[in-house]
């Protein structure tokens, strides 16, 4: 099976004063995969995301979706182009109920007036549909628990129609049955043909969901490995830039095939 | 398989959400108010009496429906008792000292009002200066503006049918101030409750951040605000022109206090992302119930600002602690 790349980019650069933040970085996700991003803090990930989202602009460089060049300077641009970032803490206004937290700067209307009833409606469907169990669109988000969050965020970058879903470290500061539930719809998200773009610190939880991992490390891409074909050891000597670890792995491997 | 329910939420009860409305204080406040009232004296609980407190709480409702919507998305507006000052005094100067027709001296004034709310957005917004900083220059400034066009004098309003039409007549007993309040608190409600303007300045003062990525501009909304806010805090102070008959240099000063006090004592909160327009005119009826209570029982006119004074702090204390105690709940 053939699947269209649906983001790409290019020799992407960032300075921040004396700080080369992001040096020459391709990036690619395809629909239907989820690529994982992993680095050490102040490997350039954050910046990777700000550019997508346009919340950040590069110094060089561009952005291509289905092949395309597109100028993407601002959020809006972004959400226009298909992109959707969730930030870990960013992305709910807590004094708002469910239902205007999913349609969140894209509210339903009528004759310019907010269809409420309807924005409910539809944001108590979708959350069926993602498998969020939520007992009403009508309850305020900080009356939620930190999963339950998290899955509302996914849930309106679903809604919006995004063909690529940003994930900045969604499962930090979360219980371990709430990091199952993020982790599951992320899933369910790569199984409805979206791109997911994953940073996280969580080795185990990387193995377990992505397709493809990319290390970055100083700016500069370090590393992409299939999952399938990668383990825990190889990713974090790429993460921490220890070559030496990835050789002396190889020669235990070596050792032990001589011995078989 | 269907995501296991991580902490039941117990549905809410109508009694519950009466309970949670940021306007149940306030309504308590009134009835509380209304009954010493009523058994300190019998002069309250007349008509002409009730009409004199809903007259006078016209201008601060108006002022606070208004404000209130820079208050919801994070910002304020402490030149609001200038402003509503300027509207008188120029809509006197052009119409008595320069002798302009009624309608276009309105006009200009409610125009003056919207170049001004724009300058102090503006300034706020697009040069990040905190608005109460920004504001507090406006409230000097402006009130300098007023006693210089006034020339320190009170400029009395020409005969105008017209204007007695808009804004200085009555019906049914009722003042049309009065219902000026009740059509603009109206508007402005619906505007809050049922429009994506509304929607914006709540996620905003919500949270500014999630507000901008969700693709809201931001400094448009909150420019908009201000210009709102002003506009209905000009107009106001041509409507007191109408009830008095005419400007006076000090119109308005001090009455920030009363403004922002309406909408504390709302339910709105001062750091953003809640409060009702329903709540700030309730409000604006506490302070004026106060105040008409103190005048009726002969105490000295200076307790009425440390009553307003006193209510706002308790407002604010009493929000602060129940907001704390919902908080303390959900976790």
């Amino acid at each position: 099976m053939t699947t269209t790349a649906i983001l790409r980019a290019e020799g992407l650069a960032k300075r921040f004063g004396g700080v080369q933040a992001l040096n020459a970085v391709d990036f690619e996700c395809k629909a239907g995969e989820v690529v994982a991003l992993m680095g050490d803090n102040g490997a350039g990930k954050s910046t990777l995301i700000r550019i997508l989202c346009g919340a950040t602009k590069p110094d060089s460089g561009q952005i291509l979706i289905n092949g395309t060049v597109r100028s993407i300077s601002r959020p809006q641009d972004a959400v226009t182009n298909g992109i959707s970032v969730v930030y870990q803490d960013l992305a709910l206004v807590g004094s708002m109920d469910v239902a205007r937290n999913v349609f969140l700067g894209h509210e339903l209307r009528k004759f310019g007036f907010i269809r409420i009833s309807k924005m409910r409606e539809e944001a108590t469907m979708l959350l069926g549909q993602l498998k969020i169990n939520i007992s009403s669109s009508k309850l305020q988000v900080e009356s939620l628990s930190g999963g339950q969050r998290q899955c509302i965020a996914i849930a309106r970058a679903v809604r919006l129609g995004s063909d690529f879903v940003l994930l900045d470290e969604p499962t930090a500061a979360l219980g371990p049955e709430q990091q199952a539930n993020v982790l599951r719809i992320v899933t369910e998200l790569r199984n409805a043909g979206k791109g997911v773009v994953l940073i996280s610190h969580n080795i185990d939880q990387v193995l377990a969901v992505s397709d493809r991992i990319v290390v970055m490390r100083g700016g500069q891409v370090a590393g992409m490995r299939n999952t399938k074909e990668t383990n825990t050891q190889e990713i974090v000597s790429m993460i921490v830039g220890d070559q030496s670890f990835v050789k002396h792995n190889l020669q235990n491997q070596s050792t032990s095939l001589k011995g078989e | 398989m269907a995501t296991k329910v991580e902490r039941p939420e117990k549905p809410e009860t109508r009694i519950g959400r009466i309970l949670r409305a940021e306007e149940f204080g306030v309504v308590v406040a009134i009835i509380g108010v209304v009954v010493v009232a009523i058994s300190l004296t019998p002069n309250f609980a007349v008509g002409t009496n009730i009409n004199t407190i809903l007259q006078q709480i016209s201008y601060v409702a108006i002022c606070a429906a208004g404000m209130s919507l820079v208050v919801i998305c994070g910002e304020i507006d402490l030149s609001i008792g200038s402003i509503y000052g300027l509207g008188a005094v120029m809509y006197t100067w052009l119409s008595v000292k320069l002798d302009w027709p009624v309608l276009p001296s309105i006009v200009l004034t409610l125009i003056l009002g919207v170049f001004i709310g724009w300058l102090n957005g503006y300034v706020s917004v697009r040069l990040n200066i905190p608005s109460f900083v920004v504001t507090l220059a406006g409230l000097g400034a402006l009130r300098g503006a007023i006693l210089l066009i006034a020339g320190g004098v009170p400029i009395y309003a020409k005969e105008s049918k017209t204007f007695t039409a808009l804004v200085g007549g009555s019906f049914l007993g009722i003042s049309s101030q009065v219902f000026w309040m009740l059509a603009l608190c109206t508007i402005v409600g619906v505007i809050l409750a049922k429009t994506k303007f509304g929607s914006d300045l709540y996620a905003i003062g919500g949270n500014k951040v999630a507000a901008q990525n969700a693709g809201i501009n931001v400094s448009k909304v909150k420019i908009q605000s201000f210009i709102i806010s002003s506009f209905l805090a000009t107009w106001a102070g041509i409507m007191l022109v109408g009830w008095l008959g005419s400007s006076n240099p000090l119109t308005g000063q001090g009455s920030e206090l009363l403004i922002v006090g309406a909408i504390a004592v709302g339910g709105a909160s001062l750091f953003g992302g809640s409060g009702t327009i329903l709540g700030a005119t309730l409000g604006a009826i506490v302070g004026g119930l106060i105040t008409n209570v103190l005048v009726l029982v002969g105490v000295n006119g200076n307790w009425t600002f440390v009553a307003n004074g006193l209510l706002i702090l308790a407002a604010v204390v009493i929000n602060t602690l129940v907001r704390k105690k919902r908080k303390t709940l959900r976790t």
